[in-house]
């Protein structure tokens, strides 16, 4: 199953996911039929999956935290899917083929955050980092300025076991580390980076040996009504065509070195 | 006797071969001494700036300074000036793009940052370096930038010729992008398409009613010049709610969207 997470969490504010259910093109209609609407979270042994709902041909449903809350036990990160039928309640491991069919573009939803009337959200789908993953991730965009700043890191594995993995966090001009932490698995972990200071020309610089990650920065003003949230790229991002994945190899082999 | 579902995955493959079959998403550049980047969007009036976060990416490998330039093109496409940027190893400049602009430049457009060295890392694997940062837009008073990252590899530039050339490829028939968001009425959203092809294409925007496949809530249709780029503006009626259903030969007319609710501004990739 392709996953789509519920952000939550993030102080102040509420996660939210919009599904759809309808292609992102025009040749896979006979993908569009009723669907079941579920969640999936781990135990730390076994993956649970309760239904929650249906979906309609064509129609969109935004789902908040709230609404799942309690279905989940505290500090589980609740991940949406969409099937034909609805599925076995615990399993041991997650069926994580792309049962929504498309590719270009991937069947995407609306993952957000919203508090009273200002929203921040952006397209995404989850699909699971292998257990043997690692991190290497440029962020040019923080804004050291912000008033509020998160550091929010996804990560699912397919096996339901949560492991801790270490991220630090680097200034790129100077190699010095500004912090490090210890994340869990198959989860999101926040990390407060309000007040981190570093020069206009300086990036962070995202680290892990031990897991991979999606890292997004979530910034805020003091009243919430101005909000951004953005994820890094992977280095493989840097090019395109040829051996991409060898060109993130290349670069993280002597980033882990300048960084160690 | 055929398997059955030998026989389905048969005729899905077949059903998907006209949308597939040489109509590559992005063109490989013609000459291997090219640099790539985005087509990425200016926006610039008296609510609006806009920044681009530069990262020499060359320096990141090689340990040494980046040269990069910069074109900025108006809304049809035009070149409006070239800027050079040189950057110290492992370090990032941001880009005022809005002070760069000559007056008379309109109020949108697009341009493109080509790095003048790849990294053996890259060449090696026959790979090409590209552009795919973090445009940054100020609404209004807001004290944050609304970033989105690059998200089509559209144009690639020459080191030897000087000369740009488009990579963006035209779809064998007219083809849907189902943006997979849900409008709501109380927002005003500005939903941006880039032509990375190097035709003009026909774009035609229809909303249609959640839940429907035919209740048009809204409907425009535009021509949209090579490098050019268009805003449509939606706003729906109390208590509608829509998707946006963009048809055109562009093998992926992914817009962006920028959403706004009172000074409350949010963009984001469709």
């Amino acid at each position: 199953m392709i996953f789509f997470p519920l952000l939550y969490n993030v102080p102040a504010m509420v996660g939210h996911t919009t599904l759809h259910n309808f292609p992102p093109n025009n040749w896979e209609k006979n993908l569009v039929r009723p669907k079941q609407i579920n969640v999936s979270w781990t135990d730390g042994k076994r993956w649970n999956t309760k239904n929650i709902g249906s979906l309609d041909p064509y129609e969109s449903k935004k789902i908040s935290y709230y609404d799942i809350k309690n279905l989940l036990p505290l500090d589980t990160l609740p991940l949406l899917s969409l099937t034909d039928k609805a599925p076995n309640t615990i399993v041991n491991s997650i069926n994580f083929e792309n049962n929504l069919g498309t590719t270009w573009p991937m069947w995407r939803a609306t993952l957000g955050l919203e508090n009273n009337n200002s929203i921040t959200s952006y397209q995404g789908e989850l699909i699971p980092f292998p257990s043997s993953g690692s991190m290497l991730s440029l962020a040019p965009f923080f804004q050291k300025d912000a008033e509020i700043s998160y550091l929010i890191f996804v990560n699912i594995e397919t096996k339901p076991e949560s492991r801790e993995g270490l991220i630090e966090i680097f200034s790129s001009k100077t190699k010095e580390k500004i912090l490090s932490k210890k994340i869990k698995t198959n989860n999101i972990s926040i990390i407060d980076i309000t007040g981190v200071s570093i020069d206009n020309d300086d990036m962070l610089v995202f680290k892990s040996t031990d897991l991979s990650s999606i890292p997004l920065i979530f910034s805020s003003s003091n009243n919430y009504t101005n909000l951004s949230l953005e994820h890094t790229h992977p280095p493989a991002a840097l090019s395109i065509l040829g051996n991409r994945f060898m060109v993130q190899k290349d670069i993280k082999k002597k980033w882990f070195q300048l960084l160690s | 006797m055929v398997p059955i579902t030998k026989l389905n995955n048969f005729l899905r493959r077949a059903k998907r071969a006209p949308w597939i079959l040489g109509q590559r998403l992005v063109r490989a550049p013609s000459n291997i001494d090219s640099s790539v980047s985005d087509l990425f969007i200016w926006i610039s009036d008296d609510d609006w700036k806009t920044f681009f976060e530069l990262i020499g990416i060359c320096g990141l490998f090689e340990d040494k300074p980046s040269n990069m330039i910069l074109y900025l093109y108006d809304k049809n496409g035009n070149t409006l000036g070239i800027h050079s940027f040189e950057l110290d190893t492992h370090k990032k400049t941001t880009i005022d793009i809005s002070k760069l602009l000559p007056s008379n430049s309109g109020d949108f457009g697009t341009f493109s940052i080509f790095h003048m060295s790849s990294p053996r890392s890259i060449t090696q694997y026959e790979s090409f370096i590209a552009e795919r940062g973090y445009t940054g837009y100020q609404y209004k008073s807001s004290t944050l930038l609304s970033f989105i990252h690059g998200n089509h590899d559209a144009i690639a530039y020459n080191r030897k010729s000087k000369k740009t050339e488009l990579l963006g490829s035209t779809s064998l028939f007219k083809r849907d992008f189902n943006l997979q968001y849900l409008l709501e009425p109380e927002h005003k959203y500005y939903i941006g398409i880039v032509n990375n092809s190097s035709s003009h294409k026909d774009i035609k925007i229809r909303v249609l009613k959640n839940k429907t496949q035919s209740e048009v809530l809204h409907y425009n249709e535009i021509s949209l010049k090579p490098k050019g780029v268009y805003f449509f503006l939606v706003q729906l009626k109390s208590g509608q709610k829509g998707r946006v259903v963009i048809n055109s030969k562009l093998i992926m007319a992914r817009p962006i969207i920028i959403r706004i609710k009172g000074n409350n501004m949010d963009v984001f990739h469709g």
